[in-house]
């Protein structure tokens, strides 16, 4: 892992821990406005996390009180509905007013974002799925998912370029 | 000084402009991380690509010059080898000249998965640690793809409390420590006056010209009372001022590029993307003239 930056944070040691806590505290803040919410009213909240500093508790409290927070939470669920939005319209459609009390269940049951939209819309469409009594478009749509995926995992590994310069990478120790 | 070049960022819509104002484009940016679909860690294999659009960018007839976001050189985590390899075969194979990535936090460490993200580019701590990280990945990217690279600045929403230095300070440093460039995204910055009252002069004026290679311009909307970096309209007219009165006197300045998505091609539309691209040339023309001056 050394040459991929792990030296620095191995030089960096007790600190790079803090640094870590630190920005997974702000992602967490950023995808959870219920959290958010919480750490206005409350400060405190973050004297629990053994794992940030005094002055980083200090910085998240007044981030979580500040006006960007809302954009940064309002980007952030707009950035994670993008794939939905784009791989099965019409089921979204079809859960009008329940869309958004679902897409809260759904990030809080899946926390991590999924890179690839196609298995982030996969995800989605088997859980909304398993819940039971699913949206009429919800199977035609994962069906559509669904084959892309299974498509592109076929044709995966057929690199357009050659590696070979690249993989020198992990010769480094 | 050579003249600055004017490019766009590649998307979908590429082809079209390149058919229909080629002659206003003298190199294209592509973004690496959509040239693949990633299938993420533990999976193998784990990457689809995009061969058309790859070959097709091969073919062209233009300098391409990367700019990814996939690496997130400043999470306090190491960088992703096989991303890490996605993007120096890229560069070497479609011969980038030169390399950007953002000074924006995309992966979240400590994640139960390696490769999680943050969801948007969350704002960073400019201090010690976090340069010493950059530094470390930026000397492995320059000496796996062989090319200048250079860091941009940040939109945001937040700032961050009590930070022990300034963005451009931070940026001067890095050039400082290992030659980082800086890409000087104008269009961020203006977002960031407009949302957390900065003032683009004074930051401007702090940033050591010498580490200017690359500006981006582009276009924003506001939404529910905050302006958005969202690449969706051309540059607005306090951008236009700045990439005017700036621009000159960055003596190692070697491309403009306008940044905008392919959603907003209609909007954006062939006219004005022609009189974006002539008025960037206006701009890079004035570079050279004024070279006298600096």
């Amino acid at each position: 892992m050394d040459a991929f930056g792990g030296r620095a944070l191995r030089r960096i040691g007790v600190c790079a821990m803090s640094l870590v806590g630190f920005q997974t505290m702000l992602a967490r803040m950023t995808a959870q406005p219920d959290f958010v919410a919480a750490v206005r009213s409350d400060p405190a909240l973050l004297e629990r996390e053994p794992a940030l500093s005094p002055v980083e508790r200090q910085r998240l409290a007044e981030i979580a009180g500040s006006r960007g927070m809302e954009a940064n939470c309002m980007l952030y669920r707009a950035n994670r509905l993008a794939p939905l939005a784009l791989n099965c319209p019409d089921t979204l459609e079809q859960l009008g007013e329940a869309l958004e009390g679902l897409l809260s269940a759904f990030w809080a049951d899946e926390p991590e974002t999924h890179v690839n939209f196609l298995i982030e819309t996969d995800r989605f469409c088997r859980w909304l799925d398993a819940r039971g009594d699913p949206p009429v478009g919800l199977a035609r749509e994962h069906a559509l998912v669904a084959a892309r995926l299974t498509e592109t995992r076929r044709l995966a590994g057929q690199s357009a370029w050659p590696m070979s310069g690249a993989m020198c990478c992990a010769a480094v120790p | 000084m050579s003249r600055p070049k004017v490019g766009f960022l590649w998307n979908p819509a590429g082809p079209e402009v390149m058919a229909e104002l080629g002659h206003f484009v003298d190199f294209v940016e592509v973004v690496p991380d959509r040239l693949w679909y990633d299938f993420g860690t533990g999976v193998e294999p784990r990457f689809f690509h995009a061969s058309a659009m790859i070959e097709m960018l091969r073919a062209l007839d233009r300098p391409i010059r990367g700019h990814g976001i996939g690496l997130s050189l400043p999470s306090a985590m190491p960088l992703d080898p096989d991303v890490l390899d996605q993007m120096v075969a890229a560069a070497h194979w479609l011969r980038f000249e030169a390399f950007s990535e953002h000074l924006s936090m995309f992966l979240v460490p400590g994640a139960s998965v390696p490769n999680a993200q943050a969801g948007i580019g969350l704002p960073v701590l400019h201090d010690e640690e976090t340069l010493a990280i950059v530094v470390e990945k930026v000397r492995v990217l320059r000496d796996q793809m062989g090319i200048p690279i250079a860091m941009e600045n940040g939109t945001i929403f937040t700032a961050m409390p009590q930070p022990p230095m300034s963005e451009p300070a931070f940026l001067n440093r890095l050039h400082d420590l290992c030659g980082a460039n800086t890409l000087l995204d104008l269009h961020n910055l203006h977002a960031n006056c407009v949302n957390l009252g900065w003032d683009a002069e004074e930051w401007l004026t702090e940033l050591d010209p010498w580490t200017v290679t690359e500006i981006h311009i582009a276009g924003g909307d506001w939404l529910h009372g905050h302006y958005t970096d969202s690449h969706s309209n051309r540059s607005p007219p306090e951008v236009r001022t700045l990439l005017e009165r700036w621009a000159p006197r960055f003596p190692r300045l070697e491309a403009i590029t306008f940044e905008y998505h392919e959603s907003y091609h209609p909007r954006i539309g062939i006219a004005g993307l022609a009189e974006e691209f002539e008025w960037m040339h206006s701009v890079a023309a004035r570079c050279v003239e004024s070279e006298s001056v600096r």
